[in-house]
């Protein structure tokens, strides 16, 4: 869906995007990580032509960025920022309708698309002719989310979204983020720098650093391999070991041995969060739901550090 | 319901000065006629309201322009030149615009009406900068990243936006053209000027009196017109109030 040969981004003579190349396959969720400055939100703005590419090229869908015109090519592309930037001046509706009343759609196709958005991010119709400001933070990302989704585009860029939010909040969004990839089968690039953002949500991780892309992989393959002292440090540090349990799932440890009493935790649940119960409940050993009615197992402790 | 209400008091002040008579007679008897009699004040009013219409108008209008130029990326250099001129225009006193205009453009309502525009502008000008630059980064950005164009954004976007800021330097500077316009009559215009100009000049004071009140209510209905205006704009683009 979209591939980067390398691509370099120039500003006065510094080079903020250095040589990046990489491809996201369609319906992948990347996360593009890395500290500030590392040149991440640089590198996801050279895909909707925001930042003017100084070198290498840019396919989204196959087709080259450099040869369609950047209007054309942004309404192809959903876009949300940190800050937001919901138009005050428009209603909750207005904002969603955005692209599509650019696209020249009907009244009647947009206020459908509309009516299914906002149902879709678990907003309250009652929202739909409210003004922005009236609108809690969360609410308003919602909203943005949503307007970035209403023509349906393939690719979405999502540009540390949930930055300004407060941590519940930001959780609540991600999780409902990361339903909204499998249902909807989006390609996402979602700029971070909270690695734990990234390993929950993302199924392959870009690693960036003074604007070049230093690893890119899946989350386990990041933690268990980092190519350097800088993404061992970035990416786990001293926490590495809780972070591998948190990208693990309880269905690969699972023994078929039945175990002992207590409310049983789903095989898709993390290993992080068997850990924790194991905690919780002081016992070292959980019992697992089996699939579709099937009896269950167990999880022990000494399984989490096989 | 303040608009309404002094905007009624203009018409019969304007209307019925002439009965205001036995009450400057009074005051001044030795001044006859004790009300302005070479222009009856409604005529009087029109051509003052025409001047400060057309002179508002064209300072808005170019201001607008000049203001978009201005802030758009090709016009970013021409910025300070612009904000110099339009200082020079408040700084400038319409009295000296009218006596370099007089010799180049006659006397009458032309060069009043470059005066009055000269001294408007700068508001308008002010404002509409101030207005567009005011309009939030991340709007702007959401907005080129939505896929509108540079137009659709100035038009959609930018503008609406500004439209409260850009709507009170037009407010301060018709207020300003209102007041400004009545030294027109030093020319030769034909202003609510002229009675304050004919009193002046003549030692009648109840023609300055009678000129200065109906100015003074042709003003404050004006100010208080944009004003309602003004709640109307933010009502309807759901800007913050």
């Amino acid at each position: 869906m979209i591939e980067l040969e390398h691509a370099v981004c120039s500003h006065g003579g510094r080079r903020v995007v250095d040589d990046v190349s990489f491809a996201v396959p369609s319906g992948a969720f990347c996360a593009l990580v890395g500290s500030s400055g590392a040149g991440k939100s640089t590198t996801l703005k050279l895909i909707n032509r925001l930042q003017p590419l100084t070198g290498g090229t840019i396919r989204v869908g196959g087709a080259d960025i450099a040869a369609l015109a950047p209007e054309a090519l942004r309404r192809r592309i959903g876009y949300v920022i940190q800050s937001i930037g919901l138009f005050p001046h428009w209603t909750v509706a207005q904002n969603i309708a955005t692209v599509p009343r650019l696209l020249g759609w009907s009244d009647a196709k947009i206020s459908a698309r509309v009516a299914e958005l906002v149902a879709l991010m678990g907003l309250d119709p009652v929202y739909a002719g409210r003004f922005p400001r009236e609108l809690s933070g969360g609410q308003q990302q919602r909203v943005g989310v949503a307007r970035a989704l209403a023509a349906d585009p393939e690719l979405l860029l999502m540009d540390e979204p949930f930055g300004a939010l407060d941590p519940l909040t930001r959780e609540a969004l991600a999780k409902e983020l990361a339903q909204l990839h499998r249902r909807t089968g989006k390609t996402i690039l979602f700029v971070t720098h909270d690695i734990d953002m990234a390993l929950e949500l993302a199924d392959v991780i870009a690693i960036m650093h003074q604007g070049r892309l230093v690893q890119f992989g899946a989350p386990l393959d990041i933690l268990e391999r980092p190519v350097s002292e800088f993404v061992r440090a970035f990416t786990g540090g001293a926490a590495l070991g809780l972070k591998l349990l948190g990208v693990r799932r309880i269905a690969e440890r699972v023994r078929a041995e039945p175990a002992a009493a207590g409310e049983p935790l789903e095989p898709s649940a993390s290993l992080a969060e068997a850990l924790s119960q194991m905690v919780v409940r002081r016992t070292d050993r959980l019992p697992v739901k089996g699939a579709d009615g099937a009896p269950g197992g167990s999880v022990a402790l000494s399984d989490l550090v096989r | 319901m303040a608009l309404l209400a002094l905007a009624l008091a203009l018409a019969l002040v304007t209307v019925f000065m002439p009965a205001a008579a036995p009450l400057f007679r009074h005051f001044w008897p030795d001044v006859t006629p004790p009300v302005y009699g070479f222009a009856s004040f409604p005529s009087l009013l029109l051509s003052h309201a025409e001047i400060v219409a057309a002179a508002s108008a064209a300072a808005a209008a170019a201001a607008l322009v000049l203001g978009i130029a201005a802030t758009r990326p090709w016009g970013r250099d021409f910025r300070p030149i612009l904000g110099s001129l339009a200082t020079i225009g408040q700084t400038f006193p319409p009295v000296a615009v009218l006596a370099i205009a007089v010799p180049a453009l006659g006397y009458g309502d032309l060069p009043t009406f470059v005066a009055v525009a000269l001294y408007g502008f700068l508001p308008v000008v002010a404002n509409v900068i101030a207005g567009l630059e005011g309009v939030p980064t991340a709007v702007r950005e959401a907005a080129l990243g939505m896929g509108l164009s540079p137009r659709q954004i100035l038009w959609r976007v930018e503008l609406p936006l500004a439209a409260p800021v850009i709507l009170a330097g037009v407010r301060t500077s018709v207020v300003i053209a209102i007041g400004t316009a009545t030294i027109g009559s030093t020319v030769g215009a034909v202003t609510l000027g002229t009675p304050i100009i004919d009193g002046l000049v003549g030692d009648k004071l109840p023609y300055v009196i009678e000129g200065a009140v109906v100015v003074a209510l042709f003003a404050i209905v004006a100010d208080l017109a944009f004003e309602r205006l003004d709640r109307y704009l933010r009502r309807h683009a759901g800007a913050a109030p």
